[in-house]
């Protein structure tokens, strides 16, 4: 049985890696990668949590919440595929029109 | 004796006319206006005199006093404006219309552009106003009133050339040195009311006598502070530039302003208040050293000035004096006697020598005139008598009584000192009087063309010279019980008179050997080193206005530049440089870019987190 706080541990290094991945890297497809990189950390959270109460329900959740990602970076990679046929760049900054 | 107000709004209201509608109305009525303003009050003198003389009042100093109304009231104490007449008051209601008038019907004369004209009858009458104000005042605070009034009309006067900017200069000087006299007075006012909680001035003079020993530390503070403001408007020695500043302005001004203004406020205020005064003998002391640095300062200025103007007033400046010493011996009488012989004696010298400048076609320098007499015997004549009356021309001119009592006086009240400087006084001036005579009228003549005056002109001096003989000599002043007399020893006083006359003569001798011609001998004295530095000394009055520079504009100036930048304010700079560098490090941060405000929620929530787990 692993303790609930190496996976937690676990869990907690990953959504941080997601989060600078999504704060530093400019290019669009990391940025998705970074995203699904802290989801899954939050899973392995849930799923953890889940194992520790000896329930299922982290696991449903947790197939639930995949599929949502999965939808989501569906949208992503669309967005991303629209933009490099417009700007042929996957830079994100490039977007930034707006200036504030 | 109802309508005594009167005498103040009448002038007010004529200023006020005058101010409003001079610039648009022609000389002629503007002189109609400024002459019948003086001849109404005048006329009014007139009721008011007769009024006291067939008074049947059982007490013989008769006060007439009337509450107009109350002015403010803080606390308990109320400042009511009220007129107060007496004796005293009445000589110098008297003083001041006369020669008020006199001046008015020369300067109607004298003024020839319209603008001068009405500036200075507006002025003039609110000079006028002022001076009523401050004789009729029973109340210490309208009498402070009245002083600032004085300040800023002989401003204005001095000030009619305005657009010259010496004139300016001159004007705000005065003002300042005036202000500084008037806020001395303030202080004396409230160490009065500090000490005896009335400003009435019979409640204070009473009351004072009471509660209050004689020569304690407060008399004298308190009539120390009141001797420096009086010194300040009379234009005595450190407060003379307010005297010759007035140099500036046009003749009449002049005469107004130091034969009228600066004697009658100063003289009025000491005599008013003179029971106190007698409770501080320090301050005699005082008085005595200042008129004689005074006296001995002016009176060797006077004698090297080549412009007519200054050269007068310096010689004024030195009679003024003589007044102080009067007021050192406690011979109340008789300063009134010498304040009404210096009026006379002043203004008929200025007005004189504004008859002299006009005819030679504005020129002030001696020494470009000559030779006058034969042309012009009758203002020969004006000047030789104002010379008699500087000189104390013995038994005839009334100067010789009242200036040889005051040195009498002040020999045998053992202060031989002051009388021996009172003498030298007389001589200097006279020397310096007969210079501008023997220059003016005897040397070889220099001008050739000369603007005619009218005869007019010389009425009001004629009227002036019969004044200054010995005929009006000691007038029935109704002054019996108001100011205390003090008896007066007059024996063997004939020695001092052969004494004055003595000097007379000799100023004379001198004064004709040094001076009737071109005189080599002059120059031998002026030439040696001694002489040269004197004169250098002289000319430039003791070196007086630029020891002022050094130790009072210099360091303000300095000082000034200073705190130009207002250091106080540095601080506030600092804070403000503060805020504009915290708010421009945050404005980078707000740029547009998703990424940072991620980041900012990101580390807030941080914080957040570590805040919750820590505490």
């Amino acid at each position: 049985m692993i303790p609930l706080m190496h996976s937690l541990i676990l869990a907690t290094s990953l959504f941080i890696i997601g989060l600078f991945g999504a704060l530093i890297r400019r290019n669009f497809l990391f940025l998705l990668l970074s995203l699904m990189v802290m989801i899954n950390g939050a899973l392995i959270a849930i799923v953890a949590a889940g194992a520790y109460w000896q329930q299922s329900d982290g696991q449903i959740i947790s197939i639930l919440v995949l599929s949502t990602a999965i939808a989501e970076s569906c949208i992503g990679l669309a967005l991303l595929v629209k933009m490099y046929h417009r700007r042929k760049t996957v830079n994100i900054d490039a977007l930034s029109e707006m200036k504030g | 004796m109802n309508l005594l107000y009167l005498t103040i709004v009448i002038p007010l209201l004529s200023f006020l006319i005058l101010i409003c509608l001079g610039r648009n109305i022609s000389k002629e009525n503007i002189i109609i206006v400024g002459i019948s303003t003086i001849g109404l009050v005048c006329v009014l003198m007139l009721f008011v005199c007769i009024d006291y003389q067939t008074n049947t009042y059982p007490d013989t100093s008769l006060i007439y006093s009337r509450l107009l109304w109350e002015w403010f009231s803080i606390g308990d104490t109320k400042i009511s404006i009220g007129l107060q007449l007496d004796g005293l008051s009445l000589v110098f209601l008297v003083i001041i219309s006369l020669f008020c008038l006199l001046i008015y019907s020369f300067s109607a004369y004298y003024l020839t552009s319209s603008k001068d004209t009405y500036t200075f009858f507006a002025y003039g009458n609110l000079l006028i106003a002022s001076l009523f104000l401050l004789v009729l005042a029973d109340n210490l605070f309208i009498l402070l009133l009245a002083w600032e009034g004085i300040s800023i009309s002989s401003y204005l006067l001095i000030g009619i050339y305005y657009h010259k900017r010496q004139v300016s200069f001159s004007a705000i000087k005065t003002f300042i040195i005036m202000s500084i006299a008037d806020a001395f007075l303030l202080f004396g006012i409230f160490l009065v009311y500090n000490e005896l909680n009335t400003l009435n001035i019979r409640d204070v003079l009473t009351l004072a006598n009471q509660n209050l020993a004689i020569d304690s530390e407060i008399i004298f503070w308190i009539t120390l502070v009141f001797l420096v403001s009086v010194i300040g408007k009379a234009g005595l020695f450190p407060f003379h530039t307010i005297f010759t500043e007035t140099n500036i302005a046009p003749m009449p001004v002049i005469t107004l302003l130091q034969s009228v203004m600066g004697i009658l406020s100063s003289g009025y205020f000491i005599l008013r208040l003179s029971p106190l005064f007698m409770m501080s003998s320090d301050v005699f002391v005082i008085m005595g050293a200042v008129a004689g640095v005074g006296l001995i300062f002016s009176s060797c200025v006077s004698l090297v000035q080549n412009n007519i103007k200054s050269l007068v007033t310096y010689i004024n400046l030195s009679q003024i004096s003589y007044l102080f010493f009067a007021f050192v011996i406690q011979n109340w009488v008789l300063s009134l006697n010498y304040i009404i012989s210096y009026c006379v004696t002043s203004s008929l010298l200025l007005l004189s020598s504004a008859i002299l400048i006009k005819i030679c076609n504005g020129e002030q320098n001696i020494h470009k005139l000559g030779g006058l007499y034969r042309r012009y015997p009758l203002l020969y004549g004006t000047f030789l008598l104002s010379a008699a009356s500087l000189c104390a021309m013995p038994w005839v001119m009334s100067a010789f009584y009242t200036k040889g009592d005051i040195i009498w006086a002040l020999v045998t009240k053992e202060k031989m000192g002051l009388g021996i400087i009172a003498l030298i006084g007389v001589l200097l001036s006279s020397l310096s009087i007969l210079r501008l005579i023997f220059t003016v009228f005897h040397h070889k003549q220099k001008l050739t063309t000369f603007t005619p005056i009218t005869r007019y002109s010389y009425i009001p001096l004629v009227i002036l010279v019969l004044m200054s003989t010995a005929i009006f000599n000691y007038l029935p002043l109704p002054i019996e019980g108001i100011i205390p007399n003090v008896d007066f020893n007059t024996k063997n006083q004939l020695i001092l008179q052969i004494l004055l006359a003595a000097i007379t003569i000799l100023s004379i001798l001198i004064a004709y050997i040094l001076f009737f011609d071109i005189n080599s001998e002059i120059h031998e004295i002026s030439n040696t080193p001694i002489g040269k530095a004197f004169l250098k000394l002289w000319r430039n009055e003791w070196y007086f206005n630029q020891l002022l520079e050094l130790v009072f504009v210099r360091p303000y100036l300095y000082l000034a530049q200073l705190i130009k930048k207002d250091p106080l304010s540095q601080w506030n700079q600092i804070i403000n440089w503060g805020i504009r560098k915290i708010n421009f490090q945050i404005d980078l941060l707000e740029n547009g870019r998703l990424r940072w405000y991620m980041m900012s929620i990101v580390s807030g929530s941080i914080i957040i987190l570590l805040l919750l787990i820590l505490f």
